[in-house]
């Protein structure tokens, strides 16, 4: 498959270029000329030695750093904002007029490269995926593979656990519990009725292990909000606790769905609290999608996204919804309704800047080692 | 004061008056009607809050609770009607005035409950 990711942003098309930029620009530009102008002008036609064009030399310099201030107030705040400064002005000062111009040529075609990708982009990126023709065997063979990979991760711990000695099934368990995921913690439970005392005794103390950690939290919360009936804050703190035990995978049915609904009652309580917390209302909405609550997430959800469009936590879970929809309902029209969502509501996902590391890192790891080059002076000297 | 939970049945309509305040320590007469409500399979209810004096958190989530019960595994309806400001104000802050729906009145909450 080739995934073709197309962007149709140019140059300059969403950030303006600021007028003192282009007004320090034409300044250094000018300075430029007129500075190769004099230097000209007192060019020697004889060999006779002439005096040094100070008047020229000092345009020349304050045409340099025209273009360096020109640029960086062109580019703002971004990262690249010095790197770019130094290049016109590398070209400034070394090309004279024609590189001061080239300079700035250079950059106003080179910059503008995307900070962030809309979901439109994704979208219509997505239209560009190409699947290679699918060829059909008799046996699918390869298909088949998938599927046995698939059930390898599993099926040994599952069904050929009774038949694994003691220590493969006590190693077993300490991996499952140092994982620790839900869909483990399940394992775990499973684990607990094998007919091995050894072995369901050590799963069993894993899973209280779990339980009294759970309890503990829960218990240091409960007094927390007792101590701070009104502090909206501790009670969606209490409601994450409720909300980590509900999707730990430790719980019966029933005892989820009691602390379904402690969850619920503390984000309620803490609305009420507080208002215009959209944030607990997103997380209201997250409980409703945990219980199949599609529709009711879904208007929660686009309540939020009324009061507060650019609610990135609300969009997400909106289209999350309708996606979970889709395939409660086996309804693939649900679908395209979040593309179009998406698309309609141009939203947009920030992607997270790349951080290179410095060329000096490398210098600063030779000499100091990994530890201090990677951390900060405070994290250096709190470590000694 | 406690509270006091009736329930009615109307031509297929089961009428919830509620009257107290609605609270933590009142929530398990609330809770054993619903539930009540739930075993008699009663699929169309109305929830008369006229007579409600507060509502808190947890009996909000425990109506959302029979809410969910109500409409996803019985296929039912729930309708509210008669919310004085306080907790008509509680249910915009939550959102819920978004989700449930409410009437004004308990004669427009049965033809509502009814279409």
């Amino acid at each position: 498959m080739t995934v073709v990711v197309r962007s149709e942003r140019r140059a300059g098309q969403d950030e303006g270029l600021p007028l003192a930029a282009v007004v320090l620009w034409a300044i250094g530009a000018l300075c430029s000329i007129f500075a190769s102008y004099l230097a000209l002008s007192t060019t020697p036609h004889s060999v006779l030695p002439s005096a040094f064009p100070v008047w020229g030399a000092l345009l020349h310099l304050a045409a340099s750093i025209l273009a360096f201030i020109g640029t960086r107030l062109a580019k703002g705040n971004h990262p690249s904002a010095s790197g770019w400064a130094w290049l016109v002005t590398f070209f400034a000062f070394f090309g004279g007029p024609l590189g001061f111009l080239a300079g700035v040529a250079c950059y106003l075609f080179g910059v503008g490269q995307p900070t962030e990708m809309p979901l439109v982009d994704v979208v219509k990126a997505e239209m560009f995926v190409k699947s290679a023709p699918v060829q059909y065997h008799t046996p699918d063979t390869k298909a088949f593979d998938v599927e046995l990979r698939e059930e390898l991760q599993t099926q040994p711990i599952i069904d050929l656990l009774p038949y694994a000695d003691v220590a493969t099934a006590i190693a077993i368990v300490n991996k499952l519990a140092s994982q620790r995921r839900p869909d483990d913690i399940l394992l775990l439970r499973r684990v607990a009725q094998d007919a091995r005392p050894e072995v369901y005794q050590f799963a069993l103390s894993k899973l209280d292990e779990f339980e009294r950690e759970f309890a503990t939290r829960i218990f240091q919360m409960q007094e927390q909000v007792s101590m701070h009936p009104e502090e909206a804050s501790v009670r969606v703190e209490l409601a994450k606790v409720y909300y980590g035990y509900v999707t730990s995978g430790l719980l019966d049915d029933s005892l989820e769905d009691y602390y379904w609904e402690m969850t619920l009652a503390q984000l309620f309580e803490a609305m009420r609290q507080e208002a215009n917390r959209f944030d607990v209302v997103v997380d209201m909405a997250r409980m409703f999608l945990l219980r199949g609550m599609f529709l009711e997430a879904e208007k929660a959800v686009e309540d939020v996204l009324r009061k507060e469009p650019g609610n990135l936590d609300a969009q997400l879970v909106l289209i999350e919804s309708l996606v979970e929809r889709a395939q409660a309902e086996s309804n693939p029209l649900l679908i395209q309704q979040a593309r179009l969502r998406a698309l309609e509501s141009a939203w947009a996902i920030k992607l997270p800047k790349t951080r290179e590391q410095h060329p000096l890192f490398e210098a600063a790891h030779f000499w100091f080692g990994r530890g201090r080059a990677g951390q900060s002076k405070e994290e250096a000297k709190a470590h000694g | 004061m406690a509270v006091q939970c009736r329930a009615e049945i109307e031509a297929g309509v089961a009428l919830v008056r509620v009257q107290g305040k609605l609270d933590v320590s009142s929530i398990a007469d609330f809770r054993a009607t619903l539930a009540a409500l739930l075993a008699k399979r009663e699929k169309l209810v109305v929830l008369d809050l006229s007579q409600t004096e507060v509502v808190d958190g947890q009996a909000l989530a425990a109506l959302i609770t029979y809410y969910r019960k109500l409409t996803l595994e019985l296929g039912g309806k729930l309708v509210l009607s008669g919310l004085n400001p306080e907790i008509r104000q509680f249910l915009d802050r939550t959102s819920l005035s978004r989700v449930l729906p409410i009437t004004t009145d308990t004669h427009q909450a049965l033809s509502e409950v009814r279409a």
